[in-house]
């Protein structure tokens, strides 16, 4: 069976959300910062289990410094939402209550995923520090540069629309 | 008389050059001011240049035409390849887009011939037109086969981005079906939202044309349909297509459901195949 859903990639601009995108598409990553502009598309499939594939329609949105910035429209439809942090930049987490608040009103059905992105910058003391000061949970940290998690972050993300 | 030494002789030398050379010395004076004051010089040189420049104005194929002529040819010759590759496409989406706005144009003049007539082939052509549903002048024009108006895709999209159907013709050129919807449904949301005059006042895309290819979107409650055209595209065509697709939806009620199982999808695909293919 082919089930085909919607996937947004948001949060703050540079925090890692093409490179995520690219790295798990493409298997590729990019050295050189490229703002995207309005949006990209790409699809990929994930095999969920023997009988069942999830055709993931994933949406890299150009990134803003605050969710309500971002056209609504782009949000219709979405089934599963990935809010990309910088690990090393606090102004992309400082206001990542009031972003997942914004998402879980205008979206109450989508499966919303935290992620912190560029772990390889960071010391492991760093992050966990990170994470313990946020408002909210980090279901996973990343690293689009050497694909640490991302493979599972997709997976995970699957799984849990099929729920 | 005092004789000659060589200290008096220079002093009667530098008098007799002060005698001999004195007139010269004033002449060579005089272009020297000529020479260093610009408005002096132009008035001695001013003409002759201006004569020149007359002359070769004049003359100028004579003169230079052939070395000229010449140095474009080597330069032509050498650039054709580049100036083919550069000018080829942009001639060809000239032709392509004049040839579309003429036949506009003919299939219009058409019908103002077709209403001013009473002959008896007016009357068949409007029974045939009206047989067929379709307007006279694409009748005059369906035998020239390449200005015919070509149906290649038709895709029922959610708002979403997501495909629910979609059937396309053998020379379909729009590639992977699901990246196009969800990068037009990107599209239409970015135009809708650009134009967007206030709060709520929602604008619908209805209709995207690139060179001789158009996109004619049909918007309703929870979805959309999305046409992919080629050729021109005359107002009574769309009308028929815009019709088309509303009997489809009408017809087929389950292009209205939230959410399409993948049954019901292949379904709408086959049924949207056999209504427009």
């Amino acid at each position: 069976m082919e089930i085909k859903k919607k996937i947004i990639l948001t949060g703050s601009f540079g925090v890692g959300k093409t490179s995520l995108f690219s790295r798990f598409i493409y298997s590729e990553f990019d050295e050189k910062y490229l703002t995207t502009i309005g949006v990209k598309v790409d699809k990929k499939t994930i095999n969920i289990d023997d009988d069942t594939n999830l055709n993931i329609m994933l949406w890299d949105i150009a990134g803003e410094v605050a969710q309500d910035k971002v056209p609504l429209s782009y949000f219709l439809g979405t089934s599963g939402i990935i809010y990309v942090f910088d690990l090393t930049r606090p102004m992309t987490y400082n206001n990542i209550l009031a972003d997942i608040e914004y998402l879980k009103n205008i979206l109450p059905e989508a499966t919303i995923k935290i992620i912190g992105n560029k772990k390889d910058l960071v010391t492991t003391a760093h992050i966990e520090s990170v994470i313990s000061g946020l408002p909210v949970e980090c279901d996973m940290t990343t690293s689009a540069k050497t694909g640490e998690n991302v493979e599972q972050l997709f997976q995970s993300m699957g799984e849990a629309l099929m729920i | 008389m005092m004789p000659d030494t060589p200290d008096n002789m220079d002093e009667k030398l530098a008098v007799i050059r002060h005698i001999l050379l004195h007139g010269d010395r004033a002449r060579i004076e005089q272009l020297e001011k000529i020479i260093q004051n610009t408005d002096l010089l132009s008035e001695h040189v001013d003409p002759i240049i201006d004569h020149k420049i007359t002359n070769i104005k004049g003359d100028f194929s004579n003169t230079f035409g052939k070395e000229v002529g010449a140095e474009f040819e080597k330069k032509l010759l050498l650039s054709e390849d580049l100036l083919l590759t550069v000018l080829s496409p942009m001639m060809g989406k000239m032709i392509r887009k004049f040839i579309s706005i003429e036949i506009k144009k003919l299939q219009d003049k058409i019908d103002q011939q077709v209403k001013r007539s009473f002959s008896l082939k007016r009357y068949y052509h409007l029974i045939r037109a009206k047989v067929f549903g379709i307007e006279s002048s694409a009748l005059f024009l369906a035998d020239l086969d390449d200005f015919k108006t070509r149906l290649q895709d038709v895709f029922a999209i959610q708002i979403s981005g997501l495909v629910i159907a979609s059937a396309r013709s053998e020379d379909s050129k729009s590639g992977d079906g699901d990246i196009f919807s969800s990068m037009l449904t990107a599209i239409k949301y970015f135009g809708e939202d650009s134009f967007k005059k206030k709060e709520g006042q929602k604008q619908d895309l209805e209709f995207i044309e690139f060179q001789n290819n158009k996109i004619f979107l049909q918007n309703h409650h929870n979805y959309y349909f999305a046409a992919v055209l080629n050729g021109a595209l005359n107002n009574s065509e769309k009308d028929k297509l815009a019709n088309q697709l509303m009997e489809f939806a009408d017809k087929e009620k389950k292009i209205n459901l939230p959410n399409i199982s993948p049954e019901d999808s292949a379904y709408l695909s086959k049924q949207l195949k056999k209504y427009f293919f």
